[in-house]
Order: structure tokens, then sequence, then C-alpha cells
């Protein structure tokens, strides 16, 4: 058969099954159908040209078998769909389009096998952003992920204004999962920090349980080895205590190295969990020292004062709070002690400290050696020593 | 070669030992201990001016759990100038470890309790001597009172630890300088005598 024979062969085939009401629940789809045909031919060269031509000359009013045929030329001429796509996005064919053929458009394109460029991911975006509900919400962030391997984040951003529209009882809850399913709890975490202040309690509720489930379960809190899933539990669900343990998996989280690019993450998160109000100050004073450890490296105690009158705690306080960070089951710091006495600063261990102290008979000349010590806390030497 | 800046008074080790001076008197007698024997004194010194704190804002600190309580213990202890940790691990699990701030390897054991008889206390102890090495000299076991009559509680618990001689206690129990306090002597497995100082601390208001 030529191309123009398939032309009008499609054209019919795909018109009777739309004119039959009941065709989705007793047949395959029209794609589908069309894609069989294609790998039961043996020579297909045109039956591809004729399923191109079919669908640009397709009768407007019937948009949605249109899309049924532009689902099959995606599937089988991936690059004669973009390039369809773009030809049509470009004579603004796509502008007036009934709201369930934007819904297939973007659902072909976010399963599509071609990179989305400019010409049609920015009219398809602003096609979506206006519409308000989940389902559009879902294949957008398809399509903004498959532009962006790490544009979950952006996505989210792009659908806040749609979720906020929505009428959808579960329009948050269906596009967190999604997300959640492209891209695991980091960008919810990333949007969630960002977002909290414009979510209402209900949709914070709903973030709660999806962000309960999504965690990857283990034994311990520690055994599940997400730095992510560690900080938003913390931030999710602060507790009203904070515990060593608690700073432990902080750490935990800080250090691994899927986080070290996301200090303002962090800071963020923690200082979110202070301002949240439910934390009792002292609680609150340590978690700052901690966030200042994670970016300073280290501290001193000049750190620890300054971060104990913010919240109005004493002095007394603020070395109890950063003496707290150094326990092997808390942040894990060591208390350091430097003595810059001579030209270069040496690191000397708490004996050595004991024993000069014990050394050092007169009242005067201890005052005078420990006013040249520094103490700073720190996770390793070098950290210590670097100022 | 790039000159290190002054150090800050801020940051300096005077600083932090003037501040730690300002809440234990005794502390460079503690920074400057050369025996384990007056490390300890310094320590149950320590753990009676906490007593002391405690007792004074028992409104404050009677509806804190064993775990709350612990915590307190060993932030007052802290301040006084110890490393006191809550809660570590050591050869299982144990509520408090005091230990020298300046890298002396010593360590005081302690464990809390809520006092609720004979029988829990003795519990506490048996848990607390089951987690020594046997190279500790003391160790102690701080019962915190929500009822009255804590002395009379005390004295009765002495009594019966006198009489039944639990945990493989080997002697009659002796008088500690802390009001109400006493020490009993247990034969650890491996063989060597620790001390068991048990020591009373009301928070009943």
């Amino acid at each position: 058969m030529s191309s123009e024979m398939w032309c009008k062969w499609i054209t019919n085939l795909v018109l009777d099954l739309g004119n039959e009401p009941e065709w989705a629940s007793v047949r395959e789809p029209p794609d589908l159908i069309l894609i069989h045909i294609f790998e039961n031919l043996q020579r297909p060269a045109a039956f591809l040209q004729g399923l191109s031509m079919a669908y640009e000359t397709w009768p407007t009013k019937r948009h949605r078998e249109g899309c049924f045929l532009l689902s099959a030329i995606s599937n089988l001429r991936p690059v004669e769909c973009k390039r369809l796509l773009q030809r049509n996005i470009l004579s603004g064919a796509y502008k007036n389009l009934p709201s369930e053929i934007d819904i297939e458009l973007l659902a072909i394109v976010a399963r599509c096998q071609y990179d989305i460029d400019d010409e049609i991911y920015y009219p398809l975006i602003n096609l979506a952003r206006e519409s308000t509900d989940a389902k559009r919400a879902i294949f957008l962030i398809q399509i903004i992920s498959k532009r962006d391997p790490h544009g979950a984040f952006l996505a989210l951003n792009e659908l806040l204004s749609i979720i906020s529209n929505s009428r959808e009882e579960k329009a948050l809850e269906r596009v967190l999962r999604a997300v959640a399913m492209v891209h695991g709890t980091k960008p919810l975490l990333s949007w969630f920090t960002k977002n909290v202040n414009q979510l209402d309690a209900s949709s914070l509720h709903r973030f709660k349980s999806v962000v309960q489930e999504i965690l990857p379960r283990g034994k311990s809190p520690i055994d599940r080895k997400d730095p992510f899933g560690i900080l938003l539990s913390l931030a999710v669900n602060p507790p009203s205590q904070l515990e060593l343990e608690d700073f432990a998996l902080l750490k935990a989280a800080v250090d691994s190295p899927l986080l070290r690019v996301e200090q303002g993450i962090v800071s963020w998160v923690l200082y979110g969990l202070c301002d949240s109000g439910k934390l009792r100050p002292f609680d609150a004073l340590s978690l700052l020292l901690f966030e200042k450890v994670s970016r300073k490296k280290r501290l001193t105690f000049d750190d620890a004062l300054s971060s104990a009158e913010q919240i109005g705690l004493s002095e007394l306080d603020a070395l109890m709070a950063v003496e707290r960070l150094s326990r092997e089951n808390s942040a894990n710091l060591h208390r350091y002690y430097i003595d810059c006495s001579s030209g270069e600063p040496i690191l000397l261990t708490p004996l050595e400290v004991g024993e000069k102290l014990v050394s050092l008979g007169e009242e005067s000349e201890r005052e005078e050696w420990m006013s040249r010590v520094e103490v700073a806390w720190a996770d390793s030497r070098k950290k210590a020593l670097a100022r | 070669m790039k000159t290190r800046a002054p150090v800050r008074p801020e940051n300096s080790l005077a600083r932090i030992v003037h501040l730690l001076e300002s809440q234990n008197p005794e502390l460079f007698a503690l920074l400057t201990a050369r025996t384990e024997r007056a490390f300890m004194d310094a320590v149950e010194a320590a753990i009676e001016r906490s007593i002391r704190i405690i007792e004074g804002s028992a409104k404050r600190y009677s509806s804190l759990d064993e775990r709350g309580l612990s915590a307190t213990l060993t932030g007052l202890l802290n301040a006084f100038g110890f490393r006191a940790t809550a809660e570590q691990d050591h050869n299982g699990h144990v509520d408090i470890i005091v230990e020298h701030s300046f890298g002396r390897r010593w360590k005081y054991l302690g464990e809390c309790k809520i006092y609720d008889g004979y029988k829990y206390h003795l519990a506490g102890c048996i848990q607390l001597l089951g987690y020594c090495s046997g190279r500790e000299s003391r160790v102690f076991v701080l019962s915190f009172f929500k009822s009255p009559a804590m002395y009379e509680k005390l004295l009765v618990l002495r009594k019966d630890f006198d009489q039944q001689k639990p945990a493989s206690q080997d002697e009659t129990s002796f008088d500690h300088t802390i009001v109400g306090a006493f020490v009993t002597t247990h034969v650890h497995q491996t063989g060597r005598r620790i001390e068991l100082l048990h020591v009373g601390c009301s928070v009943f208001c």
C-alpha cells in the first residue's frame, strides 16, 4: 500500500473506533492498535508516512482521536513527532484546545523519547500552569524532570500555584507522591523548606502523611541512611525535647556526601526548627550551635556566647550547650586546646593542659598561659586549627 | 610566615576556667588532682552540690523522669568542670559516666533512679555493678525521692542491705559524708571489691 492509502485507511480506522462509544472498554486504545499493526508489517515505511499524513490532515473537531495518532507517532517516529509538535505549537494550533486535549498532549510529551527543547517546553508549561488539577501537574513534573534531572525542585515551585488554586482534595498529595516516585525525598525537602509558610494546616498535614509514607523504613532512624529523610522527619515532626542521639542523627545527615552541596537547606531546616517555638530554649541553643559548626567546621566559646545571647540564655548555658555536642553519641565534636603562646600554634592534649596547669605554680603565670590557649570545638584536629 | 592572630579573651582557656570556677570553687583542685581518690572526692562533692541545687528547685524537677533527671545531673556536673555523660554505652548501658576534664583516665559510673522501694533500688544496683569492668573503685546510685520522708527511707534501705547483703555485699555498710548517704561493698565477678555509694535527693514538693 502507498502512504496515501495508508493515510486514508488509518484515518477511517481511528474515526470508526472513535464513533464506537464503548470502544475504550472493549478494545485496546487506537494508538496501541496502530503500533501492533506496525509491528506486523514487513514493509512499514509507507505506513509510518501514512500515519504522519493522517495526523497532519486530521479534522480539527476530532482532537481526542488525533491525540491517539500523535501518541502512536511519538512511539514509532519520535523525531517526526517532535517536528509535528513544534510545527503545531508555532502555528498556534494548540492555543485553544479543549482541556481534555492538553492533558493528552502533556502525557505524550511526558512519555516521549526525544529531547524537549524550548519551543515545546515553554508553551506546554504555560498551558499546564493555567490549569488547576493534579493530573496536569504530574505530567508537568515528568516533563520538567526530563529536561533537567535535578529539576524537580523547580517543578514543585512551578506547581505551587496550580496546587494552591486546586479544588481537588488530593491534588497536593498526588503531586508529592509523583515527585517522590521520580526523585525521592530530596526535592520534597527543598520545596517544603521554601514553601512551608505558604501551606495551610490541611496541606501541611497531607504533606506530613505523604512524607512519612515515603521515608525509607529501617530499624532505627540512622539505619534509614537517608539524610534528607532524617532532616525531613525533624522538620515535619519537631520533637518536644532533643536528645543526644538526635544530634548524632543530624551529624550523620550533614556528613552525608549527598547533603554537602545543600548547606542552605540544612541551615534553613535547623533555623526553622529553632523558630518553631516547639523546642526548649536550651535545645534551640544546641541546635543553633550545631548549625554553626556544620557551616564553620569549628566552634569557639564566642560563637556559643553570641548564640546564647540571641536566645536569652546565660554564659553557662552556652558552655553546656557546646559541651553537649562534644560527645561520641552526640555530634561527636572534640574540645581542642591550641597553645598560641609561641609562634606556631600547637594542639595540646587535655592531659598536657592538666600537667601544664600543675607545673605553673604561680597564679599569675597560670593566668598568663591560659590567656594564650584557645579552646575550640571541632570534629578533627585540622578543623580545630583552621581559623 | 603568617602570624596567627592573638587569642581573643572570650575564646581563651582562661575565660572558660573562670566561668567553671564561678560554679565550682574547688575547680583548680579538680584540674590538678593527681590520684583517683582525689578525683572521686571531687566528683562526690560535685554530686552533693548538684543535689542541693536540685532540691532547692524541687518543684521544677519533680515532673522529670529518670532520663530527664540524669540529664539534669550531668548538666550540672559539666558546669562544675567535669565531663559527664548521660546514657552512654558502657559494657551495655549506664546512666551517667563522670570523667576528668583534662584527660586523666578516671571514670566514676553512676545510675539515677526514681525511688520505688528496696527491690527497685537493688535492681538498679545490680544493673550498675553489671556494667562495671572491675577496675572501678566506687560507683554511685542516686535515688530521687518523689515522696516524703527521704531520710527515713534511706535508713530502712540501708538496714535492708545490711540484713540481706545482696549482690555479693561482703561487709556492713558505712557512712558517707553526704547526709543520709551510705556505702556498701560488693565483690565483683572479677574478684575485686567495688564500693557502691547510695545517695538520695528529694524532689518531693
